[in-house]
């Protein structure tokens, strides 16, 4: 302490030593205060701690929990998608510590779909990480650890898993390796799926598993049957719109779809495909002209003569030398007379009623692979269009369009929007009318006489009382001229059961080869077929007793003699 | 500085209690001491207590959690075995069985008794344990019969048989399987041997009756002919179609 600093110390003021206490005791009162709160503060902590703490941490697993994404089930609850914990082999190339040669013969001898060349890479890979072996069993697992090795590492990870393959490979959809949906409903609900809320719940579809399975394998069966290139089918419910089985063929794995999305397999034919369908589109000419008021009677004979127009020549395939009624038309599958109801219909009645049945808008339903409708321009939907249109040509549509348009057509005239999810039972989903009840019925009994005397008769599922049309179209050449007679699209397309329609089938098989090419030899059976095996799990029963009323048709076309009906003839 | 030197005075909270009575404090301070430290073995007990069944708990939701995914696991793994794929190559291979036709499809009681105007009076008789559920009966063929590879096959399906029939109240199956393709005598044989052998409720007298009524009918009417009358005869013809799908 200097001379200067001692001399200043002893310098008192008066009040001094007051002041310095009130000052001492404030410093001190906040210093007590500041404690206080601190053990306050702490002690509200453990308070909280002990008594309002969280869940406990089970429930959130530390590795991946296979709830990260919802299941699939359809409408019976049997599983289409689920996530489970599966095992993947990693390396981690730089802890390694063996013999790599000898490590990887090890690892050949427990993974036999590695090949060793795959699995060498991978050890030998400059980096931290990397994969060896994804979706490993078990007992692999168990092996790998049992060598004791510290550059590999058994990682626990979510994987899809769809156990029944490739059935509804394009209607289920699969995940790619980042977990996210790559198509199908996997793609179109992929909130709906990682929905944190939600993802305990599965996601109901209105497909049935067993109807599914009975149509793809009858699709499968006459694809190889008739060398195909190609096949798909559709059944939808008439009344809710349901899609209750939806096929396309050629089919992939979707646990393992691999990244050739591209590739022919991957296309849904049923949704995104688009096809000139021929003339399962006469029933809508038909059910068109007659709620448009232009065929009041239906004994109404229409001449089966060819008709020129602007380059083309609109003819029949079954050529019959007679005028037909218009059941006829419909039985004998006449171009002709088609053309002519198109014609008298008109362009803008007939855009209307394209319009009301989803022909103008992407496929219907929820998945994202919709397919857009081909259709002539505005500016060229000339009289030629009218008449091609109304058999079927000049626009392409996809399956799904058709089975919808179908079961406004057979449901009494109500047009619903197809749907992939569940409808709850007894809610009934709104419809717009389309055709009136009349002709629903109407046109229901023609359909029926297709199958009973017209070119329908192989589709004829004894005691379903099955109703339909045929379809056979040429597809466009590869160099854009014309038409290709060698390579044919073969649809049918129908309902059972006529009396009182409940599910509308549509079978399509794309480029079958062989003598008998038509809708009716190819397709027809499929759909019989299919039928068959669906109705009893449906709940449809066969009665042999029932026919529709076919009165209102009464003279207007030649019933063939009782032995050659129906499937009678062909069996 | 200051501060320091001023801080030579009374400084911070001043004792006023007299230094005298410092026995009723020690016991104030001993008690006070002991309470606490009472509190404070109580409490940490309590939470000792409360973290160990904490502990507990959670060890048991994940033992819970790691069953449901086990479950879920095998769950998968069934799935993926019996999937709808799967059972159609078992069936297209072995099983063969076919969608029910509409000739074999029992709608009422009327459809039932016409089974009993048939040659075989008593195959009706079991139906009638159940006369509410439709009776639908499938015909059990094997895929190809015509090929001698079909023997193994016919066992494949027999063995089946004796514990269906076993169970007292069902053995329509058995015994509509039998009458429903009589065309197969040797079939007919081996089925109804397995069947009889295990089983005492059905006596030898009747199989061999149905037996018998089966090679008579068989030899009756030539393979694949409608028969006339299609309500009276509806097991014939579930042979005419079984025979003619393929």
């Amino acid at each position: 302490m200097g001379p200067a600093a001692a001399r200043q110390a002893d310098v008192r003021l008066p009040g001094h030593r007051q002041t310095a206490l009130a000052l001492a005791r404030q410093r001190l009162a906040i210093g007590i205060l500041l404690f206080v709160g601190f053990t306050l503060l702490l002690t509200a902590r453990l308070v909280e701690l002990s008594m309002f703490d969280g869940e406990p941490r089970a429930g959130r697993g530390a590795v991946a929990s296979p709830h990260l994404r919802a299941d699939i089930v359809d409408r019976n609850g049997i599983p289409l998608a689920s996530s489970y914990e599966a095992f993947g082999l990693a390396a981690r190339p730089y802890d390694i510590v063996g013999d790599r040669e000898e490590l990887v013969a090890k690892l050949a001898q427990i993974l036999p779909e590695r090949t060793p060349a795959q699995i060498a890479a991978a050890l030998n890979h400059k980096g931290k990480f990397r994969y060896v072996a994804r979706r490993i069993l078990p007992e692999q697992a168990q092996a790998v650890r049992e060598m004791g090795e510290p550059g590999l590492t058994i990682e626990r990870e979510t994987e899809r898993l769809y156990p029944h393959v490739d059935m509804a490979a394009h209607l289920i959809g699969y995940t790619g390796i980042d977990g996210r949906g790559g198509g199908g409903i996997e793609r179109a609900f992929e909130e709906r799926l990682t929905d944190p809320d939600l993802r305990r719940k599965p996601l109901v579809l209105a497909m049935d598993a067993r109807v599914q399975q009975a149509l793809e394998s009858e699709l499968h069966a006459q694809m190889v049957a008739v060398d195909a290139i190609g096949a798909a089918g559709v059944v939808m419910d008439v009344h809710t719109g349901e899609v209750l089985g939806m096929a396309s063929l050629p089919a992939f794995n979707p646990n393992s779809p691999g990244g050739l999305v591209g590739m022919p397999s991957h296309m849904n034919r049923a949704t995104l495909g688009v096809y000139e369908l021929g003339s399962t589109v006469k029933v809508f000419t038909v059910a068109m002209a007659m709620d448009a008021g232009v065929l009041p009677d239906l004994g109404e004979r229409f001449p089966t003569a060819p008709i020129y127009i602007s380059r083309h020549r609109i003819s029949d395939s079954h050529p019959k030398g007679y005028p037909l009624s218009v059941p006829e038309v419909l039985i004998f599958s006449s171009n002709v007379g088609t053309a002519r109801m198109a014609e008298r219909l008109g362009k803008a009645r007939q855009q209307e009623f394209l319009k009301k049945l989803g022909f103008m808008d992407r496929a219907p339903g929820e998945l994202l692979e919709a397919g857009r409708t081909l259709l002539p321009a505005e500016n060229n939907w000339g009289l030629s269009s009218i008449m091609t249109i109304g058999f079927g040509h000049g626009m392409a549509v996809s399956p799904l369009h058709l089975a919808n348009a179908y079961t406004t057509l057979v449901n009494g005239g109500i047009y619903r929007p197809a749907t992939f999810l569940k409808v709850a039972e007894g809610k009934d989903r709104p419809g717009t009318r389309v055709f009136t009840e009349r002709t629903s019925e109407l046109v229901n009994t023609m359909m029926r006489l297709v199958v009973l005397d017209g070119t329908g008769r192989r589709a004829d599922a004894v005691g379903y009382r099955v109703g339909g049309k045929t379809g056979t179209a040429e597809k466009l050449r590869e160099d854009g001229r014309g038409y290709d007679r060698g390579r044919n699209i073969t649809t049918f397309a129908g309902a059972f059961p006529m009396d009182d329609p409940k599910y509308v089938v549509v079978t399509l098989i794309d480029e079958p080869r062989g003598a008998l090419r038509g809708g009716g030899s190819v397709a027809a059976p499929v759909f019989r077929n299919v039928v068959n095996r669906i109705a009893p799990v449906l709940g449809v029963a066969p009665d042999l007793t029932v026919e529709p009323d076919t009165s209102a048709m009464e003279g207007l076309w030649k019933p063939r003699p009782p032995g050659q009906r129906g499937a009678a003839v062909i069996r | 500085m200051r501060l320091q030197l001023a801080g030579e005075g009374h400084f911070g909270l001043s004792d006023h209690r007299p230094r005298g009575g410092s026995r009723r404090g020690w016991g104030m301070t001993i008690a006070m001491v002991a309470g606490t430290l009472a509190i404070a073995v109580v409490s940490y007990s309590l939470s000792m207590k409360v973290s160990g069944e904490r502990a507990e708990l959670e060890q048991i939701a994940r033992e819970n959690h790691a069953l449901a995914q086990d479950l879920k696991a095998l769950d998968s793994e069934l799935r993926v075995r019996m999937r709808l794929p799967q059972l159609q190559r078992w069936n297209d291979e072995v099983l063969g069985l076919m969608p029910i036709s509409a000739t074999q499809y029992l709608r009422n009681p009327l459809h039932l008794a016409a089974y009993g105007t048939d040659p075989v009076p008593v195959a009706p008789a079991p139906v009638t344990t159940s006369p509410s559920a439709p009776a639908i009966i499938r015909a059990i063929v094997p895929a190809e019969p015509q090929q001698p590879a079909a023997a193994p096959r016919t066992q494949l399906v027999s063995r089946t048989a004796p514990p269906a029939a076993q169970a007292a109240g069902r053995p329509v199956r058995t015994v509509a399987a039998e009458v429903s393709k009589p065309q197969k005598p040797q079939l007919v044989k081996v089925a109804a041997a397995d069947v009889a052998q295990p089983r005492s409720l059905l006596d030898p007298e009747l199989l061999a009756a149905i037996d018998a009524a089966a090679a008579r009918e068989a030899a009756a009417r030539p393979a694949g002919q409608a028969p006339a009358n299609l309500l009276l005869q509806v097991n014939m013809d579930n042979s005419a179609t079984a025979s003619g799908g393929h």
